[in-house]
């Protein structure tokens, strides 16, 4: 009976245990993911983009002729009002120079913390963001998916962010490891794999307005283009103080005139052909991954009159594509020439890099200095943005 | 050169005696190290225990009265002391005081 009541005793005190140990658990990992996490469900609604000036033209009265009175017509654009939805969560930490703008979180911060190669604290951090928007009656969806681990020694991070109305849409994954230097200065180095949808230095109309055969004639010249997109050019001649003109009118293809002149249709139609085709040649096109490796440096010093962060991440000419057609990569980008690809061309590397620097000095009570900067160049394309200042308070 | 030099500077300085980001500091003596709590304990903070022999400025500078006294920084700033008094032992929810600062100071971030 003894035996029996010790064993239980004992299976009791180490079930207790394993709970303990299991409640641990679960304190710890919702330490770890959740505590100070935000979640938010926000939305904004503004009256829309109004035109400057009003544009008014005239129609003929459907009960008069060419010279009765007319019809005014409001031909300005009218939108409905723009608005923002969205749901997310987020545990990202602002560095100490930061101020939290509003006393909520709607999803439309900018952290330095997210493109810096390091955290304001070390642990996970993240940021899952999704929202809808409509502006000048076009409906959006975007958003923004941010997960980061920084410890003593590595960085990962995984990232997704999509912005439809300026047809944005990247994703990044990398891992480094982390060596600091003193408390202040951090240096990394990985690898980082990236994506772009848009085919960087490859441009389907040049190419193909380009094209010409054994004696140098263009294959495809401009006009035809129009015919592709079912435009067709009409011969005409007129009569002018003795003299006979000639030019071609064109048709869209419902039959209507759209340019009176072959010059006029260059200008406006074709423009819009153009793009219209290298859309089309774009969208035949899978989305590009290409996986670098890359290299970071990080400072920080913040005292409360001064304070400086300065961040770069160096991506060397040793990339890889992984994903997409190679031919159309950003390597061929001066590969391209009349009659497409040259048979003779090499791939060409490149350099990509990101550069940030946030200042600020409170030389007294009365003036302060500032500056903010950053400078992304990651294939073809350049973001950059900078502030610079005094304050000085009256008082 | 002379941003590089600067770097370098602050960089080096920042071994020297850092307080920036959360730091807590024990300023103690060999006769009580008995009474020093232990460090580790505290989460999300740089710690480090300062014997009075060794420092003797930074005693002074920090104007020490009671050995031991816990200092909790934050970006070189005072945020907080816990001082043992006469009795040469610290508070027993000294650990929990500090912490709770500490927290404080990281929500803020978020």
């Amino acid at each position: 009976m003894k035996k029996i009541l010790a064993l239980i005793l004992l299976v009791g005190i180490s079930l207790n245990a394993q709970e303990k140990e299991k409640g641990k658990f679960f304190k710890d990992l919702y330490k770890e993911l959740f505590k100070y996490s935000t979640i938010y469900v926000a939305g904004d609604i503004n009256n829309s983009y109004e035109e400057a000036t009003k544009d008014y033209f005239v129609r003929t009265n459907p009960d008069g002729g060419l010279y009765d009175i007319p019809v005014v017509v409001d031909g300005t654009n009218y939108y409905e009002f723009d608005y923002r939805y969205g749901i997310g969560v987020r545990k990202l930490a602002r560095f100490d120079y930061e101020i939290k703008d509003k006393h909520y979180y709607d999803g439309s911060e900018k952290n330095t913390g997210l493109s810096a190669p390091t955290s304001a604290v070390k642990g996970l951090e993240y940021v899952f963001h999704w929202e809808k928007q409509r502006e000048r009656d076009e409906v959006f969806e975007n958003h923004r998916y941010f997960l980061r681990h920084t410890g003593d020694y590595h960085i990962v991070k995984v990232e997704s962010r999509k912005q439809e109305n300026v047809d944005f849409n990247y994703n990044s994954a990398e891992i480094r490891a982390r060596l600091p230097i003193g408390k202040k200065l951090s240096i990394s180095a990985g690898a980082i794999y990236r994506t772009h949808t848009r085919p960087y230095g490859y441009n389907p109309v040049e190419i193909w307005l380009n094209e010409t055969d054994d004696n140098g004639n263009a294959v495809n010249p401009w006009y035809t283009l129009g015919f592709e997109y079912g435009y067709d050019d009409h011969f005409t001649t007129t009569e002018y103080q003795g003299q006979t003109l000639y030019d071609w009118y064109w048709t869209d293809p419902e039959g209507n005139i759209v340019a009176h002149t072959d010059l006029e249709f260059r200008e406006t139609v074709f423009t819009h052909l153009m793009n219209r085709y290298n859309k089309e040649q774009w969208a035949l096109l899978d989305d590009f991954g290409v996986i670098s490796p890359i290299i970071g440096l990080d400072f920080y010093h913040y005292k409360n009159k001064f304070w400086t962060h300065m961040y770069a991440n160096y991506l060397p000419p040793y990339h890889k594509y992984l994903k997409g057609d190679v031919d159309f990569s950003y390597f061929n980008r001066n590969n391209w020439g009349a009659g497409g690809l040259r048979e003779d061309s090499s791939h060409e590397q490149w350099e990509d890099w990101q550069a940030g620097i946030i200042m600020g000095w409170k030389l007294n009570r009365s003036i302060g200095l500032f500056l903010e900067g950053e400078y992304t160049k990651f294939w073809d394309s350049e973001i950059y943005n900078t502030s610079i200042g005094l304050n000085i308070t009256l008082r | 050169m002379r941003l590089l030099l600067l770097l370098v500077l602050l960089v080096t300085q920042s071994f020297a005696q850092d307080k920036s980001g959360i730091s807590v500091v024990q300023f103690s003596a060999a006769f009580v190290e008995s009474n020093e709590i232990n460090l580790k304990q505290l989460k999300d903070c740089s710690s480090e225990t300062l014997h009075m022999g060794k420092h003797a400025e930074v005693f002074k500078n920090e104007n020490i009265k009671y050995l031991p006294t816990l200092i909790l920084y934050h970006n070189g700033d005072e945020i907080i002391r816990v001082e043992s008094g006469i009795s040469l032992k610290l508070p027993e929810d000294s650990v929990i005081i500090i912490q709770d600062e500490i927290d404080k100071i990281l929500e803020s971030k978020f």
